[in-house]
């Protein structure tokens, strides 16, 4: 089966996860109810952010297991250890959706499932048009954060305002001019700006929309994380590093001070800012860094500056819109 | 079946980790379940990848950074341009974060 | 500019380049020490153009644009510089790729920087007799077409290896200094007029009154 659109494949997908477990989900005994609320809640965050459009049509029934399937009252079994609420909450509709003056639910057509009807899908005049989602979506009050506020940087306004707490002659860098040839009084200054505002100057990069790479790897394993982070920047040239690195971050003033030159036993110079590689200078970049292309690599190959590679199996976030691809090729110029 | 955690970053993705995280906060639903949910994520957009998706992409521009680490390639693209069968796209800066595939069919 | 010629349009001293080439500086190989137990993995994920890895080679590998290099950065501390075109080049490189090292928080020095290796290239333009070379400097040289198809000289004075090609083009490595690269053109020269095939008419064609790098030829014909 080959799914046309983005859309379909993503309902497909939210449809066969919910599928599969299922029967987890009993066997551990939560309500089939908790699965129709992340169902929709998923849904509903998708549709907010544009990357599914309703109405969704089901493609298939649910797969009940049995005979009144998850009508079943689901009885906790006491050998599974089990640490959610002792009560179950029958979830309502209000708890998934608070009441708002925009909402005109309408009911999901899940046949079989009756209780499914106290869930409303909205339709997607209910929500901001998911192509506006270049600017800011509004946060609601007591509804959750929408997906592309966290694409769009609302921790920006304060970074600029902590950038305006530094002296305006600050260049990006972090580093104070040099003002009388004495390279080694800055570091003073780096250390301390470091241990003081290890988070404001990571805040303060993502208002000029560099792009992390620091957290490339290890980001992937992390369950969850706050989506601003992948977008922190990871320039070798600030001494300022987000928190967790102030300790290795202050390391360069105690390697660098120039009477450190001795133990060479030529004239070298020690190293200093002059020895600093300025040619990727990201100023004046362009700050929109939150499109993103995930992927699997089948090949990438060099040959001088030419690089090219192979990838299958994407999802890409291009211009605030979601591509997939079987295939993809690659040739980049560094 | 092996599988990334890769798709969890894409929309869909941060959409249903989101959705995880309140159901979890709010006690409707046990971390142990939530992180299930996950891992069959993981497998369901995988799925669905290699078995309906269609579209080829080309992908050109200026390589601003690389980096290869712990078998992931990241790219960081300037003035890149997208091209499938149906659009061309053009972005000043964009990230490219790949797994190796080869870790899958092992 | 008397002793001079010009080679492009940089004057070449004549003293030192009687063949009026001065072969072109391709890749200089340097080694520093950075002095300080390294962490690649946190250097991988930190540093920009960074590359590692550790099943297959067991040291970082990065790349700047300017100088045009890149760095293989062990654990030791050890920096091995490559691609630069010239010596200060090298150093400059090195010296970048250790402060960048230093920015991520590693107490790196600059301990015994040294040029290991320059390889330089020219172009005699003229072809040459490979094994006629091959005949005549039998010591000196190996010649097996079917494996490499260049000539492998191994100079002893300076310690230079030559790989010359029937194209005219030389490739010279294996100098710690430049002035070995330029020695070993200057010796092995005459010696490949004197293999060339048949100078005069294959080369003359394309032979121009600003095309120094034949200025003096005939001399030197006349000396072998």
């Amino acid at each position: 089966m080959a799914a046309t659109t983005t859309s379909t494949v993503y309902i497909n997908v939210i449809e066969d996860v919910v599928n599969k477990v299922r029967e987890e989900f009993l066997q551990s005994g939560v309500d089939e109810g908790v699965l129709s609320q992340l169902q929709a809640l998923w849904e509903h965050k998708m549709m907010e952010c544009g990357a599914i459009c309703g109405p969704i049509e089901r493609s298939s029934l649910p797969k009940h297991p049995g005979p009144g399937g998850s009508a079943i009252t689901p009885v906790h079994d006491l050998n599974v250890p089990y640490e959610g609420p002792e009560e179950y909450e029958t979830p309502t509709a209000d708890m998934l959706f608070p009441p708002t003056p925009l909402q005109t639910p309408i009911q999901t057509p899940l046949p079989g499932t009756s209780e499914h009807s106290m869930y409303h899908l909205p339709t997607p005049s209910d929500y901001p048009t998911p192509q506006d989602s270049g600017g800011v979506p509004e946060v609601k009050p007591g509804r959750p954060s929408p997906y592309m506020a966290s694409f769009d940087f609302f921790v920006v306004p304060s970074g600029k305002r902590k950038r305006e707490d530094f002296p305006p002659q600050v260049p990006r860098t972090g580093y104070i001019p040099q003002q009388d040839g004495a390279g080694d009084a800055t570091y003073d200054v780096f250390q301390s700006e470091n241990l003081v505002y290890p988070k404001q100057s990571t805040i303060l990069k993502l208002g000029k929309g560099v792009v992390n790479l620091r957290l490339g790897c290890e980001e992937i394993h992390a369950l969850k994380q706050p989506l601003w982070l992948f977008f922190a920047s990871e320039d070798y040239n600030t001494v300022n590093t987000p928190a967790g690195h102030e300790l290795h971050a202050t390391t360069p003033a105690v390697a660098a001070p120039t009477d450190q030159g001795g133990d060479d036993d030529d004239d070298e110079p020690p190293l200093n800012e002059n020895d600093d590689d300025d040619l990727d200078d990201v100023e004046g970049e362009e700050p929109n860094t939150q499109h993103l292309v995930l992927a699997q690599f089948d090949k990438v190959t060099r040959t001088k500056s030419k690089w090219k590679c192979t990838l299958k199996d994407g999802i890409m976030r291009i211009n605030s819109k979601d591509i997939l691809f079987t295939k993809a090729t690659g040739e980049f110029d560094f | 079946m092996a599988t990334f955690e890769l798709y969890r970053r894409s929309t869909i993705g941060m959409c249903l980790t989101e959705t995880l995280d309140e159901m979890v906060s709010n006690g409707t639903l046990s971390p142990e379940l939530a992180i299930q949910v996950l891992v069959q994520f993981d497998k369901s957009m995988t799925e669905a990848l290699e078995n309906q998706v269609k579209s080829k992409v080309s992908v050109k521009g200026h390589l601003h950074t690389y980096r290869f680490c712990d078998n992931v390639w990241t790219f960081i693209l300037q003035d890149a341009i997208f091209k499938n069968e149906e659009c061309q796209e053009t972005v000043g800066m964009v990230k490219i974060v790949a797994c190796d595939s080869k870790l899958l069919t092992q | 500019m008397e002793g001079q010629v010009l080679e492009g349009s940089q004057p070449v001293d004549i003293s030192k380049h009687p063949s009026g080439i001065v072969p072109t500086l391709q890749n200089i190989v340097s080694t520093v020490n950075l002095d300080c137990k390294l962490d690649l993995k946190a250097i991988a994920l930190q540093a920009r153009n960074a590359e590692y890895n550790p099943k297959r080679f067991a040291a970082v590998i990065m790349r700047i644009r300017d100088p045009k290099t890149t760095a293989l950065i062990f654990a030791s501390g050890k920096m091995v510089c490559t691609g630069a075109k010239s010596e200060q080049q090298s150093k400059l490189a090195a010296r970048k790729y250790a402060r960048i090292i230093q920015k991520l928080g590693f107490p790196a020095k600059f301990k015994d920087f040294k040029i290991q290796n320059i390889v330089g290239s020219c172009d005699v333009k003229f072809p040459i007799r490979l094994e006629g070379l091959a005949y005549s400097h039998g010591a000196f040289s190996s010649y097996e077409p079917e494996l490499f198809p260049g000539l492998i000289y191994r100079m002893k004075q300076p310690k230079i290896v030559l790989l010359i090609f029937v194209s005219g083009k030389i490739v010279l490595t294996g100098a710690k200094v430049r002035d070995e690269t330029y020695a070993a053109f200057e010796n092995i020269y005459p010696v490949l007029l004197s293999s060339g095939k048949a100078i005069m008419r294959d080369s003359s064609h394309n032979m121009n009154i600003n095309d120094n790098n034949r200025w003096g030829k005939p001399e030197y014909c006349n000396k072998l």
